[in-house]
């Protein structure tokens, strides 16, 4: 299941928040060994600043944490153009309200213990599925992501690998590529075809969105 | 025919130049898509002078009037939600209107707002937010198909109007110019011959989906509504 928490409800989500940061340090700095910036027992960086958009995949019970991504508008500060512009055909960015980027897409393995169809867990294609429901609510034609090539491996199984728009680059010692994710129904189709889940993954139907008060 | 109207109104407001040509944008617009009005309101705006809140809609003006005297912007929901969130705002979706939400509603209705809402927030470069509000007195059915049509078109138009207000309180200096990549530029080209997205890729070695990929970005970059625009806008400026 997926929850969106956005910027209006950071607040009432303040437990969700707090174990997906220690979730991210846990992937990105324990276990893959990024150049993260931790704080603690969190990894979070000036992009938490801007009131990103985070889809966060909970486990059965709807208390636990088990996988996150997070989205910022492409016409914002953002880290394909403001960090890793060099990926980019010719170093030239982008800024375009149509495209929305997703950034530290992660699952803790050993929280996450349901498997859908083709190896994956559950948590990793539900975040997938989210990422396209909420491209189509919205209203985008692209999500762009940087990426490394392990997870590009992991998401071809899910027929989901994106298109890369420009070559691999070595930072440290992880090789990162920029990929693309067109938003439409027939790589949601491919997407939900291959790993069996066929209903909408958003808790609510997104109710957080619309309180008034 | 739509593309011809786009081609002329997206051109009306470069640069946008005392609300007039904002006006214009905003009353060809509703005709277009049947619309009833459209209301933008940014704040934070980066800016040389004093204005950190910029206003235009469409709405009458004894509307404005009662929600500046009456301080509706403290309560307004759209204002508190479109500032808060990055998804768009169908206002037939906002629940647990209090009181005096719900009077500034019925308000609304009888000062001729429209009986549905849509509002993109929009957040930019210089931490500026905005939020883009287009209404209508369509019935549940149309106002479906109008937003299953028309969802990304509106979110473009709202953030092609955010970016001239801005290059209108910053100055053309400093707005950062987006200049297109040589793979943007051939697959213009590319499409300007009438190749489809699947024979450009072929020449080109890349996949249709990069191609339209590109075309998006080259488009966004050349404020089009959309690829034929897009086109048509730069063999004008000779680019291609």
């Amino acid at each position: 299941m997926i929850r969106l928490v956005n910027g209006l409800n950071y607040l009432n989500y303040a437990s969700d928040l707090d174990q997906m940061f220690r979730l991210r340090k846990r992937v990105f700095h324990d276990r893959l060994g990024w150049e993260v910036n931790v704080s603690g027992e969190y990894e979070i960086d000036s992009y938490d600043m801007l009131k990103p958009l985070y889809v966060l995949a909970l486990d059965d019970s709807g208390k636990r944490v088990v996988g996150s991504l997070r989205l910022l508008p492409s016409t914002g500060p953002n880290m394909l153009a403001d960090t890793f512009y060099d990926l980019l055909p010719e170093g030239k960015i982008f800024r375009n309200p149509t495209i929305w980027e997703s950034s530290r897409y992660c699952v803790d393995t050993d929280l996450a213990s349901k498997w859908c169809k083709q190896g994956v867990h559950q948590a990793s294609a539900e975040l997938l599925i989210a990422l396209y429901e909420v491209g189509q609510i919205a209203g985008l034609s692209f999500v762009v992501s940087v990426i490394d090539l392990r997870m590009e491996r992991i998401l071809r199984r899910l027929a989901c690998a994106g298109e890369r728009i420009g070559e691999p680059r070595k930072y440290g010692a992880v090789s990162a590529i920029a990929g693309h994710w067109e938003i439409t129904d027939e790589m949601l189709h491919q997407l939900r075809h291959a790993s069996g889940i066929h209903h909408s993954v958003l808790e609510n139907d997104f109710e957080i969105e619309r309180i008034a008060a | 025919m739509l593309d011809k109207i786009f081609l002329e109104i997206f051109d009306l407001i470069k640069p946008l130049n005392k609300g007039q040509e904002g006006d214009a944008f905003f009353r060809s617009t509703c005709k277009l898509y049947g619309l009833g009005n459209i209301a933008y309101l940014g704040v934070n705006m980066p800016t040389r002078t004093t204005r950190q809140f910029y206003v235009h809609s469409t709405y009458r003006n004894d509307w404005l009037q009662r929600y500046e005297t009456e301080e509706y912007v403290s309560i307004d929901p759209i204002v508190r939600l479109g500032m808060g969130s990055m998804l768009p705002i169908d206002w037939s979706d906002i629940e647990s209107l209090t009181p005096a939400q719900k009077k500034m509603f019925g308000e609304a209705s009888e000062f001729s707002v429209g009986k549905r809402g849509l509002t993109f927030p929009l957040h930019g470069l210089h931490g500026e937010t905005a939020i883009f509000s287009v209404t209508a007195d369509f019935s549940q059915c149309e106002w479906n198909n109008f937003k299953r049509s028309h969802l990304r078109e509106m979110r473009i138009i709202a953030d092609f109007f955010h970016q001239r207000v801005l290059g209108d309180s910053l100055g053309s200096d400093a707005t950062e110019t987006l200049s297109l990549t040589d793979r943007e530029m051939e697959c213009l080209k590319w499409s300007a011959e009438g190749k489809t997205y699947e024979d450009t890729g072929i020449l080109l070695g890349i996949s249709a989906r990069t191609v339209r990929f590109f075309l998006e970005n080259a488009r966004h970059k050349l404020g089009s509504l959309n690829t034929t625009h897009a086109v048509a806008s730069a063999m004008l400026r000779g680019l291609i």
